[in-house]
């Protein structure tokens, strides 16, 4: 027993002894001149991060923010890259990054690099950026809105389960997957789609100085490949990572700029919290009641993708 | 009696999880702005190398103190592993020396060939510091 309390009182006094070192050097952190950040934009764009093994994982507005914070406040940091390999994400999370990217252009030069889709969201965010940089074959643009759920009405007729629909308001209840929805209820949610859509597409057009006919084009929400994209004015040049890192370079004055990466990298502890988290929903509820409540919280969720 | 291999490296990855929590985390958070691209020694900043060597000596510092202290550390508690001299007692020069390659998994996979060829299942900085690593029935 006593040598099993040695053993402990040795291990917290070598990690007080770590924690306390760390804060002594704290004030020498991001030391570091003529540096280029790249800050990755990978997965769906969030409200906040998610390794959920059931419904996909993505990046919090807030994780992208604070890396881009950290290479604002680093002297050192002379320009940022944005890694985007992103399909898009929610319309609120993929704003705030956007409209962080922006500011943030303003004190210093931000390329955006496309790899393999960099679409709607995460064109949005591109857009706000300097310069956009992106493969031939990359996929982008997609300036559109959607929002979808899966309406289980007719499933529940089927078996005889009916819906007790108890409301103060008529319009409370819209979007429910419980009732199909009636053609006034359709047509008001297309009308909010459509007004988010066209705060999106000022957005880009503003960022991008489109003209009315280039405007007209993206409207549709439709993607495009690199070279179509470079075209119609969507990316200014192809290229990958050497591309994109010369170009901030270049932006920035700079010759022999360090590359520094910016990722908030996932702990084994938190993996396992994101699993046993989801383990336990499951367990308690089972599978089929964790996908069919994720539809129901969900159901208002409109994505920029 | 000497100890069979799988137990010692249980026992060191254990050690390793320990050494990583209240050590490696802590200190790496001073280069978080990790360096991706080392394309020559020059672009490796000078805090990088002071950290990493901090790492690295306190790590040597938690088997050396507790093998010292109690001729265990957590991992070899757990895995019924003790340290022991071959001599009187083991002092804190020979515990230094037989935990000296820990600081680099690299150095310490080079030590630990001699396992295989050693009658009593010796590191080679084991040997030099005529330390051996045993079973122990108790904890």
């Amino acid at each position: 027993m006593k040598k099993i309390r040695i053993i402990f009182t040795t291990i917290i006094l070598l990690w007080v002894a770590a924690y306390f070192i760390s804060l002594g050097f704290e004030n020498k952190r991001d030391v570091i001149s003529d540096g280029i950040a790249i800050v990755p934009i990978k997965g769906a764009i969030l409200p906040e991060d998610s390794n959920d093994i059931l419904s996909g994982s993505g990046m919090g507005s807030d994780t992208i923010i604070n890396n881009l914070k950290r290479a604002e406040n680093n002297d050192g940091i002379k320009a940022v890259v944005l890694e985007i390999n992103s399909p898009g994400g929610t319309v609120v999370a993929s704003r705030e990054v956007a409209n962080y990217v922006k500011s943030l252009s303003e004190k210093k030069p931000i390329v955006a690099w496309i790899r393999e889709v960099g679409a709607s969201g995460a064109y949005w965010i591109a857009s706000s950026s300097d310069v956009i940089i992106a493969d031939e074959m990359s996929i982008t643009g997609s300036v559109g809105v959607i929002s979808s759920y899966l309406e289980f009405s007719g499933l529940l007729e089927r078996y005889g389960v009916e819906y007790e629909r108890l409301v103060a308001g008529d319009l409370k209840d819209v979007g429910s997957p419980f009732r199909d929805l009636n053609d006034n209820e359709r047509n008001l949610m297309n009308i909010k789609l459509k007004k988010i859509q066209d705060i999106f597409i000022k957005d880009v057009a503003e960022n991008r100085k489109l003209d009315n006919a280039q405007i007209n084009e993206i409207r549709h929400g439709f993607f495009y490949l690199g070279v179509e994209a470079k075209e119609l004015g969507l990316i200014d040049e192809f290229g990958g990572r050497e591309k994109a890192i010369a170009k901030a370079k270049e932006l920035a004055g700079i010759k022999d700029g360090k590359v520094v990466e910016y990722k908030s990298e996932k702990s084994l502890l938190d993996l396992i919290e994101g699993f046993t988290n989801k383990a336990f929903f499951s367990m308690g509820r089972g599978i089929g009641m964790s996908l069919f409540k994720n539809e129901i919280e969900n159901k208002f969720e409109i994505l920029a993708a | 009696m000497n100890v069979g291999n799988f137990r010692r490296v249980f026992a060191f990855l254990v050690d390793l999880a320990v050494v990583d929590v209240i050590i490696t985390r802590p200190l790496s958070k001073l280069v978080g702005d990790e360096i991706s691209d080392v394309s020559n020694l020059s672009d490796v900043s000078l805090e990088l190398i002071i950290v990493s060597l901090l790492i690295g000596i306190i790590g040597v510092f938690y088997w050396t103190i507790l093998e010292y202290k109690v001729g265990q550390t957590l991992g070899a508690w757990i895995f019924k592993l003790r340290a022991k001299s071959l001599n009187k007692g083991m002092n804190f020069t020979q515990a230094l020396l037989r935990n000296a390659t820990k600081i680099s998994v690299a150095l310490l996979i080079v030590d630990s060939i001699n396992i295989f060829f050693s009658e009593k299942k010796q590191r080679y900085f084991e040997v030099f510091s005529k330390t051996v690593t045993l079973r122990s029935e108790e904890r």
